[in-house]
């Protein structure tokens, strides 16, 4: 594998560059420089806490099974809860209840996100026209990329609307009726619940 | 003297006439007794000591949680437990809110009160509501072993939801609600399959049921996650509100970026809230079109270098209306 390969791996997962012929046909290739290619993905997933459900490598299982070993909460003891960085963070800096919102793991439908960028991927594959069709290793790094780069995207989207939804309900007329209204609705939201309806 | 030829046509002006006048009186004396009854539920929220089971369902989702509320000498105090596998617990008093998540083995502590009178008064006038809503009694139903004077909240036009209120008859609590959607279908249902009216709430009653000092305690600081500073300098204007709706409030949040602000108007007409958040940004991260969160619906959508989403527990075609109807004022 040369300097140069990896020279354009480390640009291309920064975006400065874009995927060409002939990096596409050293990457199918070279199984070091897939292997590099792959463990970029996980390396910047793993940091970004971005793990893809849809990555399929042997390490990645094994990382992901260590992380979900783990609590949810890496930090020590006692540390402010807004200085860390390892948690998505409210996106608003909201109160108390906004935690347990991020916390529940609150999840946007993604079909409309995930259509976009397929089509973005699929609009420069034939802009460009001469790119050869992926084989299908080429194609599992693509969906894992863009899987990660979507599950990004919903977690920022969830922790923004986690914020808006706490800070919306403590003006409520619904607290109103019943104190404790806004605080179920937070504990109430969980997975699966949202939903998206029309643009 | 009556033309006989005219008695059916007198007597259908006089049916008309009462059709029109008694219904007008009987809604007067029913105003009044709703205001009542809206007035005794809102004291009751704060002054009356239970402890309860109750279900709260949005959607298909169904969560069972137990509700302890007290008010005596330590003032009011309460404790929300998930009786679900999670076992979340939120225990709320005059020293803040505690949040423990055995589920995550965290303890995240808010010792300030959030900044807003919570709740904030309730009712408004209820003449005035009524220029959006009808207001019905509809008899007594029993929830929970208790009696409950059922009062349905229907709205006048699509743009906002109905409610329907089972009230105790004798302390006033609220013992279940309906949010109901366009089609009069509950969207969000709570209600009390226990209730227990205590004089004296045992301090044991408002201890966590898990052991959290070995999980890790997060404090969060009440400076940076709840305040909202006064009024903001730059002005919006929504150009489509429904009827009735007026500005409540208006605010700026820490958005969490130091150059980046974060606008929140929120408007009522007295039942329905809506919030619209006008963000100093139009980053991918933003809700582009429509969604659900259980009774709560939200529409985000870019405007110019701002992004603007509008929530609130009213139909998905409200949200849409507002949060496009945003737009910058010229001085």
């Amino acid at each position: 594998m040369s300097h140069n390969y990896e020279e354009q791996l480390s640009q291309l997962m920064d975006g400065e560059i874009e995927m060409d012929n002939t990096l596409l046909t050293a990457l199918k290739q070279d199984p070091e420089l897939r292997g590099r290619w792959e463990r970029y993905h996980l390396m910047r997933d793993v940091m970004g806490n971005h793990l893809s459900d849809r990555m399929d490598m042997g390490i990645a299982d094994r990382v992901a099974q260590q992380l979900e070993s783990e609590p949810t909460i890496l930090a020590p003891p006692r540390h402010r809860f807004f200085n860390r960085e390892k948690l998505v963070k409210p996106a608003a800096g909201f109160a108390i209840a906004a935690t347990i919102a991020t916390m529940a793991v609150l999840t946007v439908q993604t079909t409309q996100i995930a259509q976009q960028q397929t089509y973005e991927v699929a609009s420069t594959v034939n802009q460009t026209g001469s790119l050869p069709r992926p084989q299908p290793h080429v194609a599992d790094f693509a969906q894992a990329r863009l899987a990660a780069e979507r599950r990004k995207q919903v977690r920022a989207v969830n922790s923004k609307l986690s914020g808006y939804l706490v800070k919306h309900n403590e003006h409520s007329v619904s607290a109103r009726m019943q104190g404790a209204l806004p605080y179920m609705r937070i504990v109430g939201d969980t997975v699966g619940q949202r939903t998206k309806h029309d643009k | 003297m009556i033309r006989l030829d005219n008695a059916p046509s007198m007597i259908s002006r006089f049916i008309a006439v009462f059709a029109l006048v008694v219904p007008a009186t009987a809604a007067a004396g029913n105003i009044d007794q709703i205001q009542q009854l809206l007035g005794r539920m809102q004291h009751a929220a704060h002054t009356v000591s239970y402890d309860g089971t109750f279900v709260y369902s949005q959607n298909s989702q169904l969560t069972v949680m137990r509700l302890i509320h007290g008010a005596d000498e330590h003032g009011e105090r309460e404790r929300l437990v998930s009786l679900d596998s999670t076992g979340r617990e939120v225990i709320r008093d005059k020293n803040g809110v505690t949040c423990i998540l055995p589920d995550s083995n965290a303890v995240v502590v808010e010792k300030k009160r959030p900044p807003v009178q919570f709740p904030p008064p309730f009712p408004e006038k209820i003449d005035h509501l009524s220029k959006q809503y009808y207001f019905m009694l509809k008899g007594e139903e029993k929830v929970a072993g208790q009696t409950a004077i059922k009062l349905v909240i229907e709205p006048r036009d699509a743009l906002r939801y109905g409610h329907a209120l089972w009230i105790d008859k004798k302390t006033g609590l609220l013992l279940k609600t309906y949010l109901l959607n366009e089609q009069g279908k509950p969207i969000e249902q709570f209600m009390f399959t226990h209730i227990k009216y205590l004089t004296q709430v045992p301090d044991s009653l408002f201890k966590p049921a898990v052991d959290s000092r070995k999980f890790n305690w997060f404090e969060a600081n009440g400076k940076t996650t709840g305040d909202e500073k006064p009024a903001a300098k730059r002005r919006w204007q929504i150009t489509k509100l429904p009827v009735g709706f007026k500005r409540d409030y208006q605010g700026n949040l820490n958005s969490g970026h130091k150059d980046k602000a974060l606008d929140h108007l929120v408007f009522s007409d007295g039942l329905a809230s809506i919030s619209v958040f006008i963000e100093d940004n139009n980053d991918a991260d933003h809700l582009i079109g429509g969604t659900r969160m259980g009774a709560v619906n939200a529409h985000g959508r870019a405007y110019k270098d701002f992004h603007v989403t509008a929530v609130g527990e009213v139909p998905p075609a409200t949200v849409k209306m507002i949060s496009e109807s945003v737009s910058w004022q010229q001085q």
